[in-house]
């Protein structure tokens, strides 16, 4: 059986975030490090054999990988997940995800949002101008009218219109 | 406890906590009635906007939330025959043919009855079991929370979705985020690369809206189309439906006594609930062979059992510190936010606050089941919009909500990486609500650790010493060896 390139990459992923944990707690004092080290070294046993099995599919981890509740599942998540995605079009979403982020930084929420919202819905959703165009106002005023004056946030402004960059 | 259940009701009465309930009602039943989103992604968008809320008024709206879900779910699953969540996937079995056969009508006014009457019956039994876990709470020291939390864990991993070891790395590594930031225990900072942000840790609105909502936006957004796509008509006779389960008492009792056991069983869930009422329900009945077809049997047997779920679950939620389910999870992170500790003491010490939860859900689920039959036709619409709609929307509010907390932008980009990495986690099937069980309790375990050890002079006996934690080891080696042994068994007959 081949090895899923996607699954084997979030696996290595995990393994990288463990073995931060790890690495990093040698740095702090015994207490300080005690739980860091017996979770770290615990998942990171754990990511191996995940990571073994998904090398080699049909492996002895996968025969102790046992599922003895499948017929009574938690579904976590809706049920067309597992579909195939194209590479592609999760890179586009990404795109999409992060540029708004981006924007958010410079020009703030209420602009953002409207502008997101309506390029969204004009080129993924090719719906008509004035759909997008009402949309986009809709929802911009909808986060104004509820977050910043019933609420009383103060909403991010964006770099470019002078708001603070809190540190990072 | 009655100086407790008379402050609850006082604020039923007020109307800033009645506009709450009716606002975390509508809101329920529209993601409801969206599938994938569901509970969870509702409670974690939401949340934000309950800080500074009065904390009893807050968990009203969020119990007013997690009780009009179910029915919004069992909407698109009867006239659609897409369930709105994961525990109204077996009401589409007769659900949606009595809708086909033009019974829509009824069987909305059995799922509506069905479920009013199944959460009633789950809180009954919370309210009857409530004063006996109070006084076994007392018995719990760190060092029995400490092992109740790794128990707590492994089931939930063994029970949710994915493999147990993919559920446990999950659990793992919640716990290690939960750690970044200044330590309460030690006073250093810990794992923060230098980061100021991350001086106070990775901050649970953030973590909890990337996780549950980002993420299923991600799987809307490369989806395309519309939600589902069938017609939704309505027709038939009114009332028809609440006389029949009226005549289905045992099926209802079985079925919501089925809801609320599963329902205490952490990590289980209504999913499982709503397949083993609808199973028993089928082998009990005199027709059998009618179910699938649209039998009103199938139908009461699995909404009472997903609303019953509901106050099954708060017990091992709110009394010991594990989610029941996944929203119950998130549940858990409205706790945290409100200033309470999740766990054991939460009953004994915030009473009010439980008794708040339990009456909201019961006016939600008795609520929702009125609102949703009144507007079911419009509702059942919303799954028909065009996701590309939805998504916008949903993730604009989904980063104002990350944001406004503390208002802090990098709040945002937190977001965004756990919304990445939750849809990792749902396409590689990571348990998500291990994650997040690992991350709420993180710091309480480190804590009930440290205490423990403090207490025995640093020794680790302590562990094995008391009978509770005793149990709950020998409980917890179960849950691990039971798998194994049950396959081994499997093995050896398939082989004979």
């Amino acid at each position: 059986m081949k090895a899923d390139r996607g699954r084997l990459a979030f696996t290595a992923l995990i393994l990288l975030f463990v073995l931060f944990f790890i690495v990093t707690s040698f740095s702090y004092e015994h207490d300080a490090r005690l739980i860091p080290l017996l979770v770290g070294f615990s998942t990171l046993v754990l990511v191996l054999a995940v990571l073994v099995n998904e090398i080699h599919p049909v492996s002895i981890i996968e025969k102790m990988n046992v599922d003895w509740t499948k017929d009574l599942k938690v579904q976590e998540s809706s049920p067309k997940k597992k579909e195939k995605v194209a590479a592609k079009k999760l890179l586009i979403i990404i795109c999409w995800i992060f540029g708004f982020f981006l924007f958010i930084f410079l020009f703030g929420f209420p602009i953002s949002i409207a502008l997101f919202t309506f390029a969204f819905l004009k080129i993924e959703g090719k719906v008509s101008w004035a759909k997008a165009l009402l949309t986009a106002v809709i929802v911009s005023a909808a986060v104004f009218v509820i977050f910043e004056w019933a609420m009383g946030f103060g909403l991010f402004e964006g770099v470019l219109f002078g708001e603070i960059i809190p540190p990072i | 406890m009655f100086e407790a259940f008379t402050d609850a009701l006082g604020y039923l009465t007020d109307p800033i906590t009645i506009t709450y309930i009716v606002l975390g009602n509508i809101t329920g039943l529209i993601f409801g009635v969206l599938p994938g989103l569901g509970g969870a992604a509702a409670l974690a968008i939401l949340l934000p906007l309950t800080y500074g809320m009065d904390p009893m008024v807050a968990m009203f709206f969020l119990a007013a939330i997690m009780g009009a879900v179910p029915f919004g779910g069992s909407i698109s699953a009867i006239l659609l025959n897409t369930p709105g969540t994961a525990v109204n996937a077996a009401t589409c079995l007769d659900g949606h043919p009595m809708a086909q056969k033009g019974e829509a009508k009824k069987a909305l006014e059995i799922a509506a009855t069905a479920s009013g009457l199944g959460a009633l019956f789950g809180v009954f039994v919370l309210i009857l079991v409530l004063p006996a876990v109070r006084s076994v709470i007392l018995l719990f020291g760190p060092p029995e929370f400490f092992i109740l939390f790794l128990f707590g864990l492994a089931t939930v991993a063994l029970a949710s979705m994915g493999s147990f070891l993919k559920g446990l790395i999950a659990g793992g590594a919640g716990i290690l985020f939960s750690l970044v930031g200044y330590s309460m225990v030690f006073g250093d900072l810990r794992f923060t690369l230098g980061s100021e942000h991350l001086w106070d840790g990775f901050s649970l609105i953030p973590v909890i809206v990337g996780i549950f909502a980002v993420s299923e936006l991600i799987n809307y957004a490369l989806r395309g189309g519309t939600i589902a796509h069938g017609e939704a008509s309505i027709s038939g006779r009114s009332f028809e439906g609440v006389k029949e389960v009226f005549r289905q008492k045992k099926n209802l009792l079985r079925s919501s006594f089925i809801g609320t056991v599963i329902g205490i069983i952490p990590g289980i869930g209504g999913a499982a609930a709503n397949f083993v009422a609808y199973i028993e329900a089928k082998r009990r009945s005199k027709h059998p062979e009618t179910f699938g077809t649209g039998n009103p049997e199938g139908v009461v047997a699995t909404e009472s059992a997903n609303n019953a779920k509901d106050g099954g679950a708060l017990l091992p939620t709110l009394g010991l510190g594990i989610p029941g389910s996944v929203q119950m999870a998130v549940l858990l992170g409205a706790l945290v936010l409100h200033g309470l500790t999740p766990g054991p003491l939460l009953v004994k010490d915030h009473l009010d606050i439980v008794l708040a939860l339990v009456l909201g859900l019961v006016v939600s689920s008795l609520l929702a089941s009125t609102f949703g039959l009144l507007t079911a036709h419009s509702l059942a619409k919303i799954t028909r919009i065009n996701v590309h709609y939805i998504v916008p929307v949903v993730l604009s509010f989904c980063f104002v909500g990350a944001y406004a907390l503390r208002e802090n932008i990098w709040d945002v980009l937190m977001a965004l990486v756990f919304g990445f990495l939750g849809y990792g986690m749902i396409r590689f099937d990571y348990s998500k609500i291990c994650f997040v069980i690992g991350f709420i309790l993180g710091v309480y375990v480190e804590r009930s650790f440290h205490q423990s050890l403090m207490m025995s002079y640093g020794s680790f006996r302590i562990f094995l010493e008391r009978p509770i934690t005793l149990f709950l080891l020998v409980l917890f080696l179960f849950v691990f060896i039971f798998p194994f042994v049950k396959k081994k068994i499997a093995v050896r007959n398939n082989n004979s």
